[in-house]
């Protein structure tokens, strides 16, 4: 089993791929550094970065597909997936990579931000344009969006899996992944897809004495607040894993996220603020 | 020349004929036999409704199965790669 791990897209990348060749894992970073310089929102010359400055851009076939994507998502979970909440995670405090955030108090006199901003994608002409005084984040999808391509590529030369940060893409084989829990790490074989985990144990500061997290909630455009501390959902690709993951976080309490995967038959692993440990959708 | 003259009556009133026929067939009266909308109305509108139901319920399936991956089970085997809040 090849083995390859570095840090890309502000996070821990980790590539596993069983072939005999190093070759596909040296062209997979690659394309992961390349998709960070086209998508990042801290990065100036960023293709996400120059449409945010300039609210109107011709953009190429990555940032048009997860702009879609990600607007596909906004509509499928009534609005709780947003990528238009760039500026509410600014005024939340989040306005630098994690790694460069004071983790101490730093308040920022930033009014509340608003989300659920309109957002064109003509495919035909290659352009997004954003709605006045908004611009977008896709830090809650591209990781797992990323994965998922790259695991394509991989997967060509044998049974790959990529972990993007926790976004996790597999393919080719049964692949053991872990989940974190109060009770231990639990263990989810997962043969094709992705698993992802949405929550407010990581990426935390401080803002004026309280506790901050990087989930917004669109309604308030406030961090979202509710007894649920994650959620791991595992779904037909990382970048829906992402989606649906953030989507029963937004649910507003443990009981209705795993009655919501419940409902809905997506394979959840729901941890509350307090310890419990709720298995739904279909895992026992 | 009575026999000339009865020969092209004769010959006009076949002309008239075919032009009558033809225009009859053409006019395709068979085709306003069928019946009304409203005859069939009550069993059509029930075959609408359980089509649609059906394919509804197929719908919502199909999107239970595109949530869930085929194969994603808990296992007691040690993992190879961990998810976290990302």
């Amino acid at each position: 089993m090849l083995h390859r791990s570095f840090r890309a897209m502000g996070t821990e990348m980790e590539l596993l791929l069983d072939a005999d060749s190093n070759a596909p894992l040296a062209g997979a970073e690659e394309e992961l550094r390349r998709l960070e310089s086209l998508l990042s929102r801290f990065l100036p010359g960023s293709e996400l970065s120059r449409l945010n400055a300039a609210g109107s851009l011709d953009v190429g076939p990555e940032l048009l597909e997860l702009a879609e994507l990600a607007l596909a998502a906004r509509e499928r979970t009534d609005g709780r997936f947003d990528p238009t909440v760039h500026d509410a995670l600014v005024a939340a405090g989040y306005d630098r990579p994690f790694d460069l955030l004071d983790p101490a108090s730093r308040p920022v006199d930033t009014p509340r931000a608003r989300c659920a901003g309109a957002v064109a994608v003509d495919r035909h002409a290659g352009r997004i344009a954003l709605e006045p005084g908004y611009r977008l984040d896709l830090g809650g999808i591209a990781k797992g969006w990323a994965a998922d391509r790259v695991v394509a590529f991989l997967s060509e030369s044998g049974p790959a899996l990529v972990n993007a940060g926790g976004d996790v893409s597999a393919a080719g084989a049964a692949w053991p992944v872990g989940v974190e829990t109060p009770a231990g790490t639990l263990t989810l074989e997962l043969e094709a897809g992705g698993i992802a985990t949405s929550g407010r144990d990581r990426r935390v500061w401080q803002r004026d004495g309280e506790e901050r997290h990087h989930v917004i909630d669109p309604v308030t455009g406030e961090p979202a607040t509710s007894d649920v501390l994650t959620v791991t959902v595992a779904a037909t690709s990382a970048a829906e894993a992402e989606v649906l993951a953030t989507s029963l976080f937004l649910a507003g309490s443990l009981e209705r996220a795993a009655a919501e995967a419940d409902a809905k038959a997506i394979p959840a692993v729901v941890v509350g603020a307090g310890g419990e440990v709720r298995l739904a959708g279909g895992l026992s | 020349m009575t026999d000339h003259v009865t020969r092209l009556y004769v010959l006009a009133a076949s002309i008239l004929a075919l032009f009558l026929g033809w225009l009859g067939i053409a006019a395709q009266p068979w085709a306003s036999s069928k019946p009304s909308a409203q005859a069939q109305s009550p069993a059509l509108t029930s075959l609408e409704r359980r089509l649609n139901q059906d394919a509804a319920l197929l719908a919502q399936v199909g999107a239970a199965r595109r949530n869930a991956p085929q194969t994603v089970r808990v296992v007691t085997l040690p993992p190879l790669t961990t998810t976290r809040t990302s």
